[in-house]
């Protein structure tokens, strides 16, 4: 098939505005896939994906569409996640494609990853088709949400189309204007290879395999190929389409997208970005890569069997084949055990992490409460580097602390302008701008510290939105911030696994808070229990869980003395499965409680 | 180490379980039945044999037995000839020194002046009677079987007869203030009893009242109320001569329970009857706590010895092994066990447990141990002295929670430290 029949092109939007359920219409109109592997949003195929209805991974799939004026296309779809956390995911797919679906949800509007992922398709130079989605939903406004998708592009009303994926209409106009607007991939097929490795994926069976858009030229199976940044060379052992599964092909050609597979055997091999090129030639330039991935917010995940570490690394190291935004290091806690210090891209990654080791690994697992990367500039000069708050130098050696800034995009229905204000404000966000999409929806910037966003932040600007504000960010610069390290200390003991860092302005409220709820979550013991809050030496908050008053029980009727001790075995090992901080037991549940915040 | 010497003429004793009650009290979970007089003529034909039997095997050949123990169910329940076919029957086939304390457990409905009698003739020589409360509202609560007057009644009779007596009595009550605890307490002592015993009550499940508070018919005092219960208890009984030698038993210096404390020093004892257990040799077993089991088992062992367990090739073994054994299970306690055994029982005495004593059985734990109790002698709760470690009053109430604290810490012989990285 010539590259002129080709289409490769995504669908990007704002979290749940139904891409994946529009790429579930494509398929049916396509024939790609049989009654049997049919499914509601068919492409987000990790059970993860499946049963919280989001996709977290970017899907490619290759249809074949039989147009009206009668000739055969060849599309290449890449679905996106709509998530914050994974928008790293939508850069690359940008890569592999000519052309973009812009889709919005016609109840909702235009929110904030849709201007983000926007934004991006247009720095990537996509043809953008805008699609208003969910038309059939009583509470569609068609016309509102088409003003505000012209006030983002330049484009006339009749340009802009209207579907439902869901009852699957306006779809085949939809992909009337992928052949008529989006522009065939312009590589030579006669030049040398070129191919850009958009993402890549580990198999159990297959090993890794590089997901591939052909710029130029052509591969087959035997090629001996190179990839330009480690210089290191593949025989090429299959290459196909992505349909489902891996579909082998004789060939793959300019302009297509598919797969390669070429003995790599770890994903690091497979780096994304790189370009793939003949052995032998010289002095091909290579394709422009993409920004490294590098975590933004560091969190220590402990085993709660510590004797699970061993496992817990594995599964680490099984998780990193395929998600190479993830990082990490050896940690000890005296109150959690042996664990790990990882690196996050956002709070749902941490979420997502966990989840998998839970689900995929059996392994249950406790995160410390989350935190950004600080720099430290110490009073001789030296700059350091600090990803846990146990990593913080005494605060009598420290200059000064910079902290990552992000700016934040905020899109909100103008009634809770007044009320994010006040939110973004009290979070140390300082405004940037605001802009209105149409009369009733407003767009404010913020310049705000990274940290902030992830305490509780999205669930409070939900809340104060009645959950139709919507946010997106990307970080800024590293900028000062007066920072300090938060402890916790029961009984004059430091309970490490809650250490944290804060603002000085905030340190007192969260100190009263975790003090607050640990008094909930601590049982009460023969003795009374101080809780303290503090920085440096200094007592900020306190709370007491009194002691005790009653625990006894009868004698040993007839000598029963077998009973009584395995009453007490019991209660001995209720005792021995709490984690002891000096003098105090603390179960376990406290502990998760407090950092899943599931007490409230 | 060895026991301290004023420990040594508290046992060994004998127990023997007499599954038999009028009619099931309402909180009880003990192994009893009502049975009738035919059950109850079959059951010590059944006793008598299980002494004898036990006595042919030849384990307790070398005891002298010190303390003989009627508890069950409800012992003045027995005939007084039965009673002394019993009595009579262990001082022929064991040696048991002429002063030793014998005691029945007596419920006031049951215990009239002829069989109380026949017990004292028989060589009875203590009584522990069930009162349970004096307040007629609580003992309705507890579905007792008796009323006020007669606990007061009988109460005179052992009196008369200058019997050493103890009275039962249970605290905690649902629906009862500490005012009323107060007046029932006064009224028991007021009986005259030399000994006194007083449980907080302990809400058996499957029992009708663990159901009533369950469904919310009842309500526990709360723990306040409870703990304020047992500081009246400690103080009114100290005021009358009674002193606390045990979380819940008080005694006029001298008549303390031996048979009792000889549980708590870790003494040795036959355990004779359905679900009686024993102790002896380093070994703790258990009878079959069903009544009909037990019998077919007794009757079944004809020739046989069972007792103090053998390690191998012994009576014992042959035993346990056998179809038909009366012993429901049996369990070496040695090293941690034993160290355990020393914290929730040893601890329960007032006068408390020699350190080395314990610091010897928990071995490789004493490190840990010894940093434990002396954070909770400083909380309070625990007192050491002169080489004794025990309870200190504010920590009896909370017992259970300081000796489950106690086994843990043994066990984990490095604890985690909270300021180790
Ligand atoms: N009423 C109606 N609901 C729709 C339509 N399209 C999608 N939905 C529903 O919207 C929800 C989200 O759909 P998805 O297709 O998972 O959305 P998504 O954009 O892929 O979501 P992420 O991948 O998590 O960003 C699902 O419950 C869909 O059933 C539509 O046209 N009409
Ligand atoms: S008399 Fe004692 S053993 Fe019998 S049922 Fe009542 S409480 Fe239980
Ligand atoms: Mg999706």
């Amino acid at each position: 098939m010539s590259s002129e029949h080709i289409r490769n092109f995504c669908i990007i939007a704002h979290i749940d505005h139904g891409k994946s359920t529009l790429a579930d219409r494509f398929l049916d109109t396509c024939h790609t896939l049989s009654a049997y592997q049919m499914k509601d949003q068919v492409l987000d195929s990790m059970d993860l994906e499946r049963e919280r209805g989001i996709t977290i991974k970017a899907h490619s799939i290759a249809m074949d569409y039989t147009a009206r004026d009668g000739r055969e296309y060849r599309f290449h779809l890449i679905d996106t996640p709509g998530h914050v956390d994974f928008s790293y995911e939508v850069s690359r797919s940008l890569a592999a494609c000519e052309g973009a679906l812009l889709l919005v949800d016609a109840s909702q509007g235009v929110e904030a990853q849709t201007v983000a992922n926007l934004h991006m398709a247009r720095e990537a130079k996509l043809t953008i088709i805008p699609v208003i989605n969910k038309i059939d939903m009583p509470a569609a406004r068609p016309d509102e949400v088409k003003e505000q998708i012209r006030h983002l592009i330049d484009c006339t009303d009749d340009e802009i189309l209207a579907v439902s994926a869901r009852q699957g209409i306006g779809i085949v106009e939809v992909l009337e204007a992928v052949v008529a607007r989006v522009p065939a991939p312009s590589g030579d097929p006669d030049a040398p290879l070129r191919a850009l490795i958009f993402d890549s994926i580990f198999d159990k069976f297959r090993g890794v395999v590089a997901y591939v858009r052909l710029v130029d030229g052509s591969v087959k199976r035997g090629d001996r190929v190179r990839l330009l940044s480690t210089g290191i060379t593949y025989d090429v052992d299959e290459v196909g389409s992505l349909r489902l599964g891996l579909i082998p092909r004789e060939r793959l050609e300019a302009g297509e997208v598919g797969y390669i597979l070429a003995g790599m055997k770890v994903v690091a091999d497979a780096k994304v970005g790189d370009t793939i090129v003949p052995e032998t030639s010289a002095g091909i330039q290579a394709l422009p890569g993409f920004k490294p991935l590098k975590p933004m917010v560091f969190s220590g995940l402990f085993p709660v069997d510590t004797e699970d570490y061993v496992n817990l690394r594995e599964a680490l190291g099984k998780l990193a084949l395929n998600d190479a935004a993830l990082a990490w290091t050896p940690e000890t806690s005296a109150a959690l055990g042996f664990g790990f210090r990882c690196g996050f891209l956002g709070p749902l990654h941490i979420e997502i992490v966990q989840e998998r080791l839970h689900r995929e690994y059996n392994l249950d697992i406790i995160a410390t409460i989350p935190n950004v990367q600080l720099r430290a500039t110490l009073d001789d000069g030296t700059k350091v580097q600090v990803n846990s708050p146990a990593d913080m130098p005494d605060p009598g050696h420290v200059a000064a602390y910079e902290e990552p800034f992000i700016e934040v995009r905020i899109i909100t229905p103008g009634e809770f302008v007044g009320n994010v204000m006040r939110l973004v404000q009290d979070r140390r966000g300082e405004p940037h701008g605001i802009d209105y999409l149409d009369a009733e929806r407003a767009q404010l910037t913020y310049l705000m510290p990274l940290s902030e966003i992830i305490y509780d932040f999205y669930d409070r600007l939900k809340s104060c939105s009645r959950g139709y504000a919507t946010l997106d960010y990307e970080l800024f610069d590293y900028m000062e911030s007066d920072l300090v390290k938060l402890d916790v200390m029961l009984n004059g003991e430091l309970v490490d696994a809650l250490s944290l860092v804060a603002h000085k302005d905030k340190a007192y409220e969260r100190g009263r808070d975790l003090v607050d709820r640990l008094r909930n979550l601590i049982p009460r013991q023969m003795f009374q229990i101080a809780i303290q809050a503090g920085i440096g030496g200094k007592i900020i908050a306190r709370s007491t869980v009194s002691a005790m008053r009653k625990d006894v029980t009868a004698k040993c009727y007839g000598g029963d003395i077998s009973r009584k001790r395995k009453l007490l075995e019991k209660q001995k090992e209720g005792k021995r499965k709490m984690k002891q901080i000096g003098t105090v037991h603390v179960p376990q549940e406290a502990f998760l409680a407090l950092l899943r915040g599931q007490d409230e | 180490m060895t026991d301290p010497a004023h420990w040594r003429d508290l046992g060994p004793g004998i127990y023997l379980h007499i599954p038999f009650c009028r009619r099931r009290c309402g909180y009880c979970d003990f192994a009893s039945t009502t049975g009738d007089a035919a059950a109850r003529n079959a059951f010590v034909a059944d006793l008598l044999a299980e002494i004898r039997l036990v006595a042919a095997g030849g384990d307790f050949a070398d005891e002298t037995f010190r303390t003989i123990f009627l508890g069950g169910g409800t012992p003045s329940l027995l005939e007084g000839d039965q009673m002394n076919r019993i009595l009579g029957a262990l001082r022929d086939s064991f040696a048991v020194t002429p002063d030793a304390e014998v005691t029945m457990e007596a419920n006031p409905e049951s215990l009239e002046p002829e069989r109380l009698d026949a017990f004292l003739r028989g060589g009875g020589n203590r009584v522990s009677l069930g009162i349970q409360s004096l307040d007629d509202a609580a003992l309705r609560l507890l579905d007792r079987a008796h009323d006020a007057a007669l606990a007061r009644h009988r109460a005179g009779e052992l009196k008369e007869r200058r019997v050493s007596f103890s009275v039962d009595l249970i605290y905690g009550l649902p629906g009862l203030d500490t005012t009323a605890w107060g007046t029932a307490l006064d009224g028991a002592i007021e009986l005259g009893a030399d000994h006194l015993s007083a449980y907080l009550l302990t809400l058996e499940p499957g029992t009708p009242m663990h159901v009533a508070v369950a469904t919310g018919e009842l309500t526990l005092p709360g723990e306040e109320e409870a703990r304020a219960q047992y500081e009246l208890l400690v103080d009114r009984t100290s005021a009358a001569g009674l002193s606390c030698y045990e979380i819940s038993n008080f005694a006029r210096p001298g008549l303390e329970s031996r048979h009792n404390q000889n549980y708590w020093v870790r003494g040795e004892y036959l355990g004779l009857g359905p679900s009686a257990h024993s102790h002896h040799g380093g070994w703790r077993w258990a009878n079959e706590p069903d009544p009909g089991a037990w019998s077919r088992a007794v009757q079944a062992g004809g020739g046989a010895s069972w007792g103090m367990p053998r390690e191998a090739g012994g009576s014992y073994r042959e035993m346990s092994e056998a179809a038909d054994c009366p012993i429901l299970f049996r369990e070496r306690v040695s090293g941690r066990e034993a160290a355990a055994e020393w914290i929730f029982l040893g601890l329960r005495r007032t006068e408390g447990v020699p350190w080395d004593l314990l610091a010897t059985a928990a071995g490789d734990g004493a490190a840990a141990l010894e940093r434990r109790t002396g954070f909770l002698a400083e909380q309070g709760l625990l007192e050491r002295q002169d080489g004794w470690l025990r309870l200190a009053r504010a920590g009896r109430f909370v017992s259970d929670a300081i000796f489950a604290d106690l086994m843990a810490a043994m066990e984990d012989p490095v604890p985690v430290d909270g300021t180790r990285r």
